[in-house]
C-alpha cells in the first residue's frame, strides 16, 4: 500500500497505548468443544477462541496490531490507554439488558378452572368433576386478582387464561376481559389477552368474542394423529381431529397470527421429531417450540436418569433443528422458538421476556399465577409442584394478602436473591451466563434446593448443550443467515 | 475404577481455585483433598479414562477465571454504577 | 452534468452602486412592484427594455444592450441557468457571484466554516484555518429568502460546530423559523457534542426535522483516530452520539469506505448494532475522489467491487437488526443484487454525472451515478444492466 501524503501521520502515531498494556473488562468463558472456548462479556457479546488465544488474552500478551486484539477491543473484552469509552457503552448495554427486570411482572396467568375434558396422564392439575363450581375461579377471586395485576409497573400486561380447560369457564373469561378493559381505561397499559385451550369448545361465540377483543389463542399440538391422540387422550379418542379443526377455524376467522401451538415432548415423541414438525407445517403454523420433558409431568426422577433424558431429548432437539434449517433452506420461513430466544440473547443487545432464562429468576418478576382458588404462585411449575403436594412457592392468596405481602414475601425474595446466576457456584463464571438464567422452582423440584448443584442439573446440562450447538451452527455463514432472520 | 492422585503446588494454584475446579466434576466422582508440604493433593477414583487430564485442564481454566474476576472487579462495579445511574438512554 | 455554483467572469455593464456584497433572491418578473425591486435580482434571458430600480440585473444572453441601468451585469456562461427563487451572493468588487440556493436542486447545502478540528485522510473538502465567520451572517441573511417549499437543506463544513455553540444553535433556530416545512441535515464529526451542553442547546430548539450526520470510520479507536488524524476523536465522537441521542436529537452515522477501513466494515456494523442501535440512519459511502482522497488516491482507493462482500455483510447485519441503512455514492451495478434496495441516489445534482456507457443501462433511473470528479476513476466493473 502506498503511504499517505507527507502531511499525514501514520496509524501508529495515533496509538496512545503501550503494546501489551491493556486492562481486562469483565468476561467469562466456557468450553465449547475440543480445545475451543466461548468467551463472553458482561452483556453477551462473544468470541470463539482457542486455548492459546484465551491464555494470551487473560495474560495480556495479545499483539496490539493483530485483528484478534481489535476484535477483543471492539467487542469490549478489553480497553487500553487509547480509549475508555467502552465503560460508558458497557454500562448502557447492561442497562438495556436489565430493562426487562425493572419493568417487572408483565405476564399474569389466570387459572380459571381445573376442570378439563381431557384425561392426559402427565397432567398434574386437571380435575374431572360434576360439581361445576368446586374448581372454578369465582368473579370475586378474579376481581381481587385483577386489582393485583394493575399494581404491576409493567407498561405491557398480558393476561393468559389457563386451566384445566379455560373455555369450560368462559363466563369468567368474559368477565375478566371486560373488567380488565374497564380498569385499563385509567391504567392505560398495553393490554393483551391469551387463552390457552385445547379448542374443544371453540364455537362461534368464542371466536366472535376473541375477534372483538383481539384475543390470541394458544393450543397444544403434540404431533401426528396417533402421537397426539396417545399423548392427549379424550373420551371419543378424537382430540387430534378437534384440535386441528380448531386451529383451522381460528386461523380462518381470527387470522394466522392469532393462533399458536405448543407441543409437549413425551417418550413417544423422541423418535418422530420430523413427523411432528411436518404436522406443524401441514397446519400452517409458522413456528414450533421443541420443549423438553418436564420434570413435573414425569414426576421427579433421580439424577442419573434425568441426565439420560436430557441426552435423549437433546438428540431429538438437534434432529428437529436440523430438519427446520433444511425447511428454511428450501425457502420456507419456519422457526424453532427456544433457539430463537437464545439467538436473540446471543445476537442482539436485548434480553427476552422468556421466563425460564432470566436472572434474577422470572418467577413472579416476569410472570405470576393466580390459581382458581385465589392462591398466588411464582410460576406455573410452582403451581404444579403444589398440586403434587409441595406448596413451597405459594406466595399468598388474593383473598388475604396485599400486593406488598405477595411480592415482598420472604419466600419470593429469598428465592430470587439466593438463586441469582451471578452468585451461584459454576454459574457466576460460566461463559454462557449472559444467555442463561436461573430456575429455582426446577432446582427445588429436582434437588430440593433453589440454587442447585449445576453439575447435577438437567437444566444446566440441557442449556449448555443447546448454547454450544447454536453457537457452532452460527459458524457456518449460510446457516447464520437463516438464524439471524429468526432474531426478534 | 482406577485410583488417581494429583498434586498442585500451592505457590501456583490457590486452594479456592482447586476447589472450584473439583466442584464441576462432583457428578463424576468424589474427591479427597489434602495439604502435603507445599502441595495440594487430590485423590479420587474414576473409571473415566482421561479424568485426571480433565481435572488438570479445569484447574488451569479456573485459574484464568480467577485472574479475570480479580482484575475486573473494580471496573465491573464502575460499569454497574454507571448502568444504574439515570442516563435517559435505552438501546 | 456538473453545475458550477460560483462564477467570477461576469461583466459589469454599468456603474455599480453597491459597496457591500448583496445577498438577494432572483426574479424573472420585470414588473415587480417598485417597493420590492431594490432587494431583488432581475434575470433577463433575451434583449428587452430593462426596468429601473432592481438591486441587480443579470443578463443571461450575449446580445448588445442599450442604456443599461446601474447595477447591470452580464452573467458568466457557467451560471446562466439561474432561475426564479434562486438566491445569490453578488460581490460588487470583481463582479463575482456565488450561488447560495437553487430551488431546483435536490439538496442545497450551506458551508458553515472551512475550519476543522479533524484532518481526515480522505477529506473531500480540505480544511483551511481562516476567519470565515462571515459565512454565518450570510446564511442568516439567505435563510429568509429560501422558498418555503424546499424539502431539505444541509449545513456542512469544515466542522460545523466550530462556529461556536451560540451561532450553531442560532442557525438551527433560523432554519426552523424561516423554513418550518424543510428538513435540516447537519454534518458534524460529533466531537464537540462530547459536551452535553451543546447537545441540550440543539435539542431545545426543537427543530421539526433535524438530522445530524456523524462519521464513524472504525470499530476501535486507533483506526478511527488515524483516519481522522486526531487522537481521542473516537471517544469524543461516540460520547457525542450518545449525548445527542440522550437529548433525542436524530443522528445518522456516516461511514466512508476506503482501503484503510473496508476490511473492518462487518465488524463496524456489528459494533453499531450492539452499541448504537438507537441511531436513526446509517449511510455506507463510496469515496469522493477530490481533495485529500485524490491526493491520497494510491493509499485509499479501492474498487467498490472489491469490497462488495464486506459491504453486503455490513448492510445485512444492520438491516436485520432493524436499522435503516443506505448505500451512498456507489453505482448500482457494483452493489450486490441482494442489497441494491439500500442503494440510494445520494449525490447532489450539481456534482452528479454518468459514464457514456450508462446511457445503455436500464437501471440508470434508480442509479445514483458518479461524482463528477470520480468519472476518471470509476470501478472496473461498471456494466449496463
Amino acid at each position: 500500500m502506498s503511504p499517505l501524503g507527507k502531511r499525514f501521520k501514520l496509524v501508529d502515531d495515533f496509538n496512545q497505548a503501550e503494546n501489551h498494556d491493556y486492562h481486562l473488562l469483565p468476561s467469562r468463558f466456557a468450553g465449547l468443544d475440543d480445545g475451543r472456548y466461548l468467551l463472553s462479556n458482561e452483556v453477551g457479546e462473544y468470541l470463539v477462541v482457542d486455548r492459546s488465544q484465551l491464555e494470551s488474552y487473560v495474560k495480556k500478551a495479545v499483539d496490539q496490531d493483530s485483528d484478534f486484539y481489535h476484535d477483543l477491543k471492539s467487542k469490549h473484552f478489553l480497553f487500553d490507554d487509547d480509549s475508555n469509552v467502552a465503560i460508558d457503552l458497557l454500562a448502557l448495554k447492561y442497562r438495556t439488558k436489565a430493562l426487562r427486570t425493572s419493568q417487572f411482572t408483565s405476564l399474569h396467568l389466570f387459572v380459571v378452572t381445573l376442570r378439563c375434558d381431557y384425561t392426559c396422564q402427565y397432567c398434574q392439575v386437571s380435575r374431572q368433576t360434576d360439581d361445576k363450581h368446586a374448581f372454578d375461579m369465582s368473579e370475586e377471586t378474579a376481581r381481587k386478582a385483577l386489582a393485583l395485576v394493575f399494581r404491576s409497573p409493567s407498561p405491557a400486561i398480558k393476561i393468559e387464561f389457563q386451566g384445566g380447560e379455560p373455555l369450560l369457564n368462559f363466563n369468567l373469561i368474559q368477565y375478566v376481559v371486560s373488567e380488565a378493559k374497564k380498569l385499563n381505561e385509567t391504567h392505560k397499559r398495553d393490554l393483551q389477552f391469551v387463552i390457552t385451550s385445547n379448542l374443544s369448545f371453540l364455537d362461534d361465540t368464542v371466536l366472535a368474542f376473541c375477534q372483538e377483543h383481539g384475543i390470541h389463542l394458544s393450543t397444544s399440538l403434540d404431533g401426528n394423529e396417533a402421537l397426539h391422540n396417545s399423548n392427549r387422550p379424550r373420551p371419543g379418542k378424537n382430540s387430534y381431529e378437534i384440535t386441528v379443526k380448531g386451529i383451522k377455524n381460528a386461523q380462518r376467522f381470527l387470522g394466522r397470527d392469532k393462533i399458536g401451538a405448543l407441543m409437549t415432548t413425551t417418550e413417544k415423541s423422541l423418535s418422530q421429531v420430523r413427523s411432528i414438525i411436518d404436522t406443524y407445517l401441514e397446519h400452517n403454523l409458522d413456528c414450533i417450540f421443541l420443549r423438553p420433558l418436564s420434570p413435573y409431568g414425569f414426576a421427579v426422577k433421580n439424577h442419573q436418569t434425568q441426565k439420560y433424558d436430557i441426552d435423549r431429548w437433546f438428540e431429538f432437539y438437534k434432529e428437529g433443528l436440523d430438519y427446520i434449517l433444511e425447511i428454511n433452506r428450501q425457502g420456507h420461513h419456519f422457526v424453532e422458538v427456544y433457539t430463537q430466544i437464545i439467538l436473540t440473547k446471543l445476537l442482539s443487545p436485548f434480553n427476552t421476556g422468556y421466563v425460564d432464562l432470566q436472572s434474577p429468576s422470572g418467577a413472579a418478576i416476569a410472570a405470576i399465577v393466580y390459581n382458581y382458588d385465589g392462591d398466588v404462585y411464582a410460576s406455573d411449575e410452582a403451581r404444579m409442584l403444589a398440586e403434587m403436594g409441595d406448596r413451597k412457592f405459594r406466595l399468598g392468596s388474593v383473598h388475604t394478602d396485599s400486593y406488598e405481602d405477595i411480592w415482598l414475601s420472604d419466600v419470593l425474595l429469598d428465592t430470587l436473591e439466593s438463586s441469582l446466576s451471578e452468585s451461584a457456584p459454576m454459574c457466576h463464571d460460566c461463559g454462557f451466563l449472559p444467555y442463561c438464567g436461573t430456575d429455582p422452582v426446577y432446582h427445588y423440584a429436582t434437588q430440593q434446593d433453589v440454587v442447585g448443584h449445576k453439575a447435577f442439573s438437567g437444566f444446566c446440562a440441557k442449556n449448555m448443550k443447546i448454547f454450544k450447538h447454536v453457537i457452532k451452527l452460527l459458524e457456518d455463514p449460510d446457516t447464520k443467515k437463516i438464524l439471524t432472520n429468526w432474531v426478534r | 475404577m482406577t485410583k488417581h492422585e494429583l498434586s498442585f503446588d500451592v505457590r501456583v494454584f490457590s486452594l479456592e481455585t482447586i476447589k472450584r475446579a473439583l466442584y464441576r466434576y462432583q457428578d463424576k466422582c468424589s474427591f479427597d483433598i489434602q495439604l502435603r508440604d507445599s502441595d495440594i493433593v487430590i485423590a479420587f477414583e474414576s473409571s473415566i479414562e482421561d479424568m485426571a487430564d480433565r481435572i488438570k485442564r479445569e484447574v488451569l481454566d479456573q485459574d484464568l477465571r480467577d485472574t479475570i474476576s480479580k482484575q475486573t472487579a473494580n471496573v465491573r462495579q464502575l460499569i454497574l454504577a454507571n448502568a444504574f445511574s439515570n442516563t435517559g438512554l435505552i438501546g | 452534468m456538473m453545475i458550477r455554483l460560483s462564477a467570477k467572469d461576469n461583466a459589469a455593464l454599468s456603474a455599480m452602486t453597491h459597496e457591500e456584497p448583496l445577498i438577494a433572491k432572483i426574479t424573472v418578473n420585470p414588473n415587480l412592484p417598485n417597493g420590492l425591486r431594490s432587494q431583488s435580482v432581475l434575470i433577463i434571458h433575451e434583449p428587452a427594455a430593462i426596468p429601473d430600480g432592481f438591486g441587480l440585473v443579470l443578463l443571461a444572453f450575449d446580445g448588445e444592450i442599450a442604456n443599461a441601468p446601474v447595477n447591470t451585469v452580464r452573467l458568466s456562461n457557467d451560471i446562466r441557468y439561474l432561475k426564479e427563487n434562486d438566491v445569490i451572493k453578488f460581490y460588487p468588487a470583481g463582479c463575482k457571484i456565488n450561488v447560495l440556493y437553487r430551488k431546483e436542486a435536490n439538496v442545497n447545502t450551506f458551508l458553515l466554516t472551512e475550519r476543522c478540528n479533524s484532518f481526515c485522510i480522505m477529506c473531500s473538502q480540505p480544511p483551511r484555518d481562516i476567519d470565515d465567520s462571515y459565512l454565518v451572517d450570510d446564511i442568516l441573511e439567505a435563510l429568509p429568502l429560501i422558498h418555503p417549499e424546499t424539502p431539505e437543506i444541509g449545513f456542512s463544513g469544515g466542522e460545523t460546530t466550530l462556529i461556536g455553540n451560540d451561532s450553531f444553535t442560532r442557525l438551527i433556530q433560523a432554519a426552523k423559523n424561516h423554513l418550518p416545512n424543510t428538513s435540516l441535515h447537519i454534518l458534524s464529526n460529533g466531537r464537540n457534542f462530547n459536551n452535553l451542553d451543546l447537545a441540550i442547546k440543539v435539542s431545545r430548539v426543537q427543530h421539526q426535522d433535524l438530522m445530524i450526520g456523524i462519521p464513524l470510520y472504525a470499530d476501535y479507536s486507533q483506526l478511527h483516530d488515524f483516519i481522522v488524524q486526531a487522537d481521542g476523536a473516537f471517544d469524543e465522537t461516540i460520547r457525542g452520539i450518545l449525548n445527542l441521542k440522550r437529548c433525542q436529537v436524530p443522528v445518522e452515522i456516516r461511514v466512508v469506505i476506503h482501503q484503510e477501513n473496508y476490511h473492518r466494515l462487518p465488524r463496524l456494523a456489528e459494533f453499531i448494532t450492539r452499541n448504537l442501535l438507537f441511531v436513526d440512519h446509517v449511510a455506507l459511502m463510496g469515496l469522493e475522489m477530490i481533495g485529500f482522497a485524490k491526493s491520497n488516491q494510491q493509499a485509499l482507493w479501492i474498487d467498490p467491487y472489491d469490497y462488495r462482500h464486506e459491504l453486503q455483510d455490513a448492510v445485512e447485519t444492520m438491516a436485520k437488526a432493524g436499522m435503516k441503512v443506505s448505500i451512498y455514492n456507489t453505482p448500482f451495478c457494483v452493489v450486490p443484487e441482494a442489497i441494491r434496495c439500500h442503494a440510494v441516489k445520494s449525490i447532489s445534482d450539481w456534482k452528479n454525472d454518468y459514464l457514456d456507457e450508462c446511457s445503455k443501462c436500464s437501471a440508470k433511473q434508480q442509479c445514483g451515478g458518479f461524482f463528477s470528479w470520480n468519472l476518471s476513476k470509476p470501478s472496473l466493473h461498471i456494466q449496463p444492466l
